[in-house]
C-alpha cells in the first residue's frame, strides 16, 4: 500500500511537470499525459496490465511498460533536440548580429608622392 | 538592347572555417574578377581572418563555430545590406573556378533566371572518387523525391543568385543540410533555375577538408528535425 501510494505520489509530480514545462510538441505532451494516467492506474490494479498486454500481443505486463517507456524515452529525446536546435537559431541570430555590425576590412596605405620629392602614406580605414 | 553585367553588382560570398592555408590564394583569385568578396570566419582557430582581409575581403567574424549554412546566411544577408544584386557562393577549399562565374552570369541574364546551379557532373569533376559520385547521385535522387526538382548535381556549393531570389533565401539549416534546404527553397518558391557545368577539383586538401560520407546521415536527420520545428 505504501508502495502504491508513494508511486502514485512520483506520478502525480512527474504530470505537474509536464503541466508546468513549456515548448513540447502537443504529440508528446498528449504521450506523457496518456502514459503517467496510464501509470498510475496500473499501480492499483497491476493484473490489468497483463490483460492489456495480452491484448496487444505483448505477452507481460512489465513488457507493456518497458516498451512504453522506450517509446517515450524517444519522444522526450525528440523534444530536447528541438529545445536545443531552438537555443542554436537563438545562437546563431546573436553571432550573425554581431558579425554584421562588425565587418572587418583591413586599413588600406595610399602612398603620394609629393612634390618635395618626399613620400607621405595614409592610412584608411 | 543586352545590358552587361558589371562585376561592381556581383558579390561572391565564401564561408571559411580553418582554411587560412588556402583562403588568401581564393581571395586574390576572385579579386582579380570581382571586387566585392566577403569571407564569414566560421570561429576559425586559424588566421583565416587576417589572411583574408590583408587580400581585400570583406570578413564577418562568427565568434563561434555554427557552420557552413548559419556563415552562408550571414554573408547573403551583409551583401544584400550593401547593395549586391547578384550573389555567388563559393567554397574556400579551393575546389571552384572562380573564372565559372562570368558562364553563370550570361546564362543568368539571357534566361532571365532567379538562380544558376553549378554542376559538377555537366562540366569536369577533377579527381572525383566513386564513392563520392554514388553518394551524389543518391543526393540528386533525394532532392527529386523531396522537391520535385530534377537536377544532375545537388550539393554544389558554386551558385548564384538574383537579388530577388537571395532575398527568399532563409537558411535555418546551420550545417551541411542547407544545401538541401536552399533547393527546397529554390522549389517552393518557384523561382527560374537552370544548371550549368563548372569545375570542381578535387585535391588532398579538399578532400581533408569535405564532408564524410556518413554525414549524408546527419543532414537527413537534420532536415526530418527541421520539419518537425516548423
Amino acid at each position: 500500500m505504501i508502495a502504491k501510494v508513494l508511486l502514485t505520489v512520483a506520478l502525480s509530480g512527474a504530470w505537474l511537470y509536464v503541466l508546468i514545462q513549456s515548448g513540447i510538441l502537443k504529440l508528446v505532451r498528449l504521450a506523457l499525459y496518456c502514459v503517467i494516467a496510464g501509470g498510475i492506474y496500473f499501480v492499483w490494479f497491476p493484473d490489468q496490465a497483463s490483460a492489456v498486454a495480452n491484448v496487444l500481443g505483448i505477452g507481460r505486463g512489465a513488457d507493456l511498460i518497458f516498451y512504453t517507456w522506450i517509446i517515450l524515452s524517444f519522444g522526450v529525446l525528440i523534444n530536447v533536440h528541438l529545445k536545443l536546435r531552438r537555443n542554436l537559431n537563438l545562437l546563431t541570430q546573436l553571432a550573425r548580429h554581431l558579425a554584421i555590425a562588425h565587418p572587418y576590412i583591413a586599413p588600406i596605405s595610399i602612398t603620394t608622392h609629393l612634390e618635395n620629392g618626399t613620400d607621405e602614406t595614409r592610412k584608411y580605414n | 538592347m543586352e545590358t552587361k553585367i558589371n562585376a561592381n553588382e556581383v558579390w561572391v560570398v565564401v564561408p571559411a572555417y580553418n582554411e587560412c592555408q588556402v583562403i588568401g590564394k581564393i581571395v586574390r583569385e576572385v579579386r582579380c574578377l570581382f571586387p566585392y568578396v566577403v569571407v564569414i570566419n566560421d570561429g576559425s582557430s586559424d588566421e583565416t581572418a587576417e589572411t583574408a582581409a590583408a587580400e581585400g575581403a570583406i570578413v564577418l567574424n562568427h565568434p563561434v563555430n555554427l557552420g557552413q549554412g548559419a556563415a552562408l546566411q550571414t554573408g547573403i544577408t551583409y551583401a544584400l545590406r550593401n547593395g549586391a544584386n547578384y550573389l555567388v557562393t563559393f567554397d574556400a577549399d579551393g575546389q571552384h573556378e572562380i573564372t565559372d562565374v562570368w558562364a553563370m552570369l550570361d546564362l543568368m541574364r539571357r534566361d532571365n533566371l532567379d538562380v544558376v546551379l553549378g554542376s559538377r557532373f555537366m562540366g569536369n569533376a577533377i579527381n572525383i572518387s566513386v564513392g563520392r559520385k554514388i553518394l551524389l547521385q543518391a543526393a540528386v535522387l533525394f532532392t527529386k523525391l523531396t522537391t520535385g526538382l530534377s537536377l544532375t548535381d545537388a550539393h554544389n556549393g558554386l551558385r548564384l543568385f538574383s537579388r530577388k531570389a537571395a532575398q527568399a533565401i532563409h537558411l535555418s539549416q546551420n550545417r551541411m543540410a542547407h544545401a538541401s534546404e536552399v533547393l527546397e527553397q529554390i522549389a517552393r518558391c518557384r523561382m527560374k533555375y537552370a544548371e550549368i557545368g563548372n569545375t570542381v577539383r578535387y585535391t588532398d586538401y579538399s578532400r581533408a577538408k569535405g564532408q564524410r560520407a556518413s554525414n549524408a546521415i546527419n543532414i537527413v536527420i537534420d532536415l526530418l528535425v527541421g520539419r518537425l520545428d516548423k
